[in-house]
């Protein structure tokens, strides 16, 4: 395990906008929309930890058939 | 040989559902859990014990109390209202499979509020869901109005927030209005409640928010998440 190297591919915050429906980058949690000034927002990407793939060398035969 | 296997799951989905089913479990006997998030000193067990001196001849509570060492927490409210001293044991939060284990030290009870003290600290515990209907983030007058913006998701992730210690507004530099507008700005649903656990200043409308959120919590109930 101490030869794994780890990829992390960073996803930007991202919200939508209620009432105009803008998708914007909140900046330092600044929930506000940039267009209409709402603060009605629901974030759409960028708050979550998602494992992708895991890239596996020299397995043993069978083992993950 | 060089294989990729693909997993693509969110690495929090199985504590997700896990806190998901505890709410609703929780949701169907009519038990709000509150979560309750604060800095250390900011009065957390001051309020608790508060709420456990006014609401307890009318409901059943519950009271969970976490902390790193000692039960010092608990010492404190057991007198008022049946409570479980949850020690981590260094870790810096909660985390539902204690609340769970100190649920059952109560006696698995049919309660009206099941108040859980985090680990006193406004970063970590606000990333983990205990299965909470209602997070209070809780932010005292000696702490500053600044801290809001600095802790922001302590803030973005709770449904109420309680401003304590209004009794010493007086002796150091503390707005309650300006700690609102930085707390609103991060959570525009944020209910806010300035008080003195201590005095009992202001804790009519908290008392009522949380007699209110109690009764909202029913069988149908849908949580309000703002993750």
């Amino acid at each position: 395990l101490h030869l794994a190297t780890l990829h992390i591919q960073k996803i930007p915050l991202e919200a939508r906008c209620a009432i105009c429906q803008v998708v914007f980058r909140p900046e330092r949690f600044r929930f506000e929309c940039p267009v209409c000034g709402s603060r009605e927002t629901s974030i759409t990407q960028g708050d979550a930890v998602t494992l992708e793939s895991v890239d596996v060398e020299s397995l043993p035969a069978g083992e993950f058939a | 040989m060089n294989r990729v296997i693909t997993v693509n799951r969110d690495v929090s989905e199985a504590a997700r559902i896990k806190a998901g089913e505890f709410r609703q479990m929780m949701a169907r006997q009519g038990t709000l859990v509150a979560n309750l998030i604060s800095s250390p000193g900011a009065g957390k067990t001051t309020l608790l014990a508060t709420i456990a001196r006014r609401l307890t001849s009318t409901t059943r509570i519950g009271v969970l109390v976490g902390d790193i060492a000692t039960d010092r927490d608990a010492q404190r409210l057991a007198p008022l209202v049946p409570t479980v001293q949850l020690t981590t044991g260094g870790a810096c939060h909660l985390e539902l499979s204690l609340v769970e284990r100190g649920w059952e030290m109560l006696g698995a009870p049919k309660l009206d509020f099941l108040f859980v003290e985090n680990v006193g600290n406004l970063v970590c515990p606000s990333s983990h869901d205990l299965g909470e209907h209602l997070r209070i983030v809780m932010l005292s007058a000696t702490e500053g109005d600044d801290k809001p913006g600095k802790y922001p998701k302590a803030f973005r992730t709770s449904h109420a927030l309680v401003i304590n210690k209004l009794d010493l507004l007086q002796h150091v530099p503390f707005s309650v209005a300006a700690a609102t507008a930085d707390a609103q700005a991060i959570q525009p649903h944020l209910a806010v409640f300035p008080l003195s656990a201590l005095t009992g200043d202001g804790i009519e409308p908290w008392l009522d928010f949380l007699v209110e959120e109690q009764r909202k919590v029913t069988a149908d109930w849908v949580p309000t998440s703002y993750a």
